[in-house]
């Protein structure tokens, strides 16, 4: 019996090890980026401590944007549904973590540049990408029939990565702009080069992308039990409308 | 605790840390329960 057990221990940590690791890199994040030496800026000041948490919110977005574009270009060429509806889910868990990132970023602007909202051609860039994907919704919302609406909306979702990457990673690089690394600015490796900061965004980047892969998993899930359910529905309808008549 | 009242009062900006954190975990959380809301309608619509 014992060695049952074990058995289905070690299946179960094949296939949820990752969710374990997770865990552990987001404990380590969190405690290591409250509590580890920092390098001292002026203005920044502690806050400098805020990059443990607010750019892999966007790593994490933008990798769950790149892998929706990924199953959109799937669902074209294969046409199952399932990648469909997998591109849909990677953009819904993209979404919270762009709010997110918008909202600890609104927070950090406010006491490190004055404004909540700076006019900032990365801040505006994102602004727009938010609202291209937002019109990503809208566009789905639109149809009633399941195919068109699958089709029409993963051709929307590969252009609108299209368009989202070049807003936030290559325009802001060509003006002037007040994030490091970003319009001539130097990037926070310039000032620290010191394993400090390395030491705990790396992971952070692991561990906020692993947790985004972790909800859209159970959002997947959860959308083909709601899908098997509909269609259950469906078939079982005629049958129950056939025997009250 | 007096210690790290003093840091949050002193150091500059070790709370905006905390704000954003809290933001973020809030940010899950909602999402999570979310996804338990839709859960719970499932389960009530076909009677499990």
């Amino acid at each position: 019996m014992s060695s049952i057990g074990a058995h289905l221990n070690v299946i179960f940590m094949r296939r949820h090890w990752w969710k374990a690791l997770t865990v552990i890199i987001l404990a380590y994040v969190f405690v290591a980026g409250l509590m580890r030496p920092v390098p001292k800026l002026p203005i920044l000041h502690e806050a400098i401590r805020n990059t443990f948490f607010h750019p892999p919110l966007w790593i994490a977005m933008m990798v769950m944007l790149l892998l929706s574009t990924i199953f959109s270009i799937r669902y074209l060429r294969k046409g199952n549904n399932d990648d469909d509806v997998i591109a849909y889910e990677f953009v819904c868990t993209a979404i919270l973590f762009g709010v997110l990132g918008c909202i600890t970023g609104s927070v950090w602007a406010y006491f490190a540049w004055g404004d909540l909202w700076p006019n900032d051609p990365k801040t505006n860039g994102v602004a727009v990408g938010m609202l291209l994907y937002l019109a990503y919704f809208v566009l789905r919302g639109s149809f009633d029939d399941d195919m068109r609406r699958a089709r029409i909306s993963a051709v929307y979702n590969i252009f609108a990565f299209a368009v989202f990457i070049p807003l936030i990673l290559i325009l802001p690089r060509l003006t002037d702009s007040l994030h490091p690394g970003n319009g001539g600015n130097p990037g926070f490796n310039q000032y620290d080069s010191d394993a400090s900061i390395k030491s705990i965004i790396r992971p952070a980047f692991v561990g906020f992308t692993l947790l985004g892969l972790w909800i859209t998993q159970l959002r997947v899930r959860l959308r083909r039990v709601e899908i098997h359910f509909d269609e259950l529905e469906e078939t079982t309808k005629p049958v129950l409308d056939k025997e009250t008549n | 605790m007096d210690s790290l009242m003093e840091a949050l009062r002193s150091d500059g900006k070790l709370w905006v840390v905390i704000v954003v954190i809290m933001i973020v975990l809030l940010g899950w959380l909602y999402y999570l329960l979310k996804i338990g809301g839709r859960i719970n309608k499932v389960r009530k619509k076909n009677g499990l």
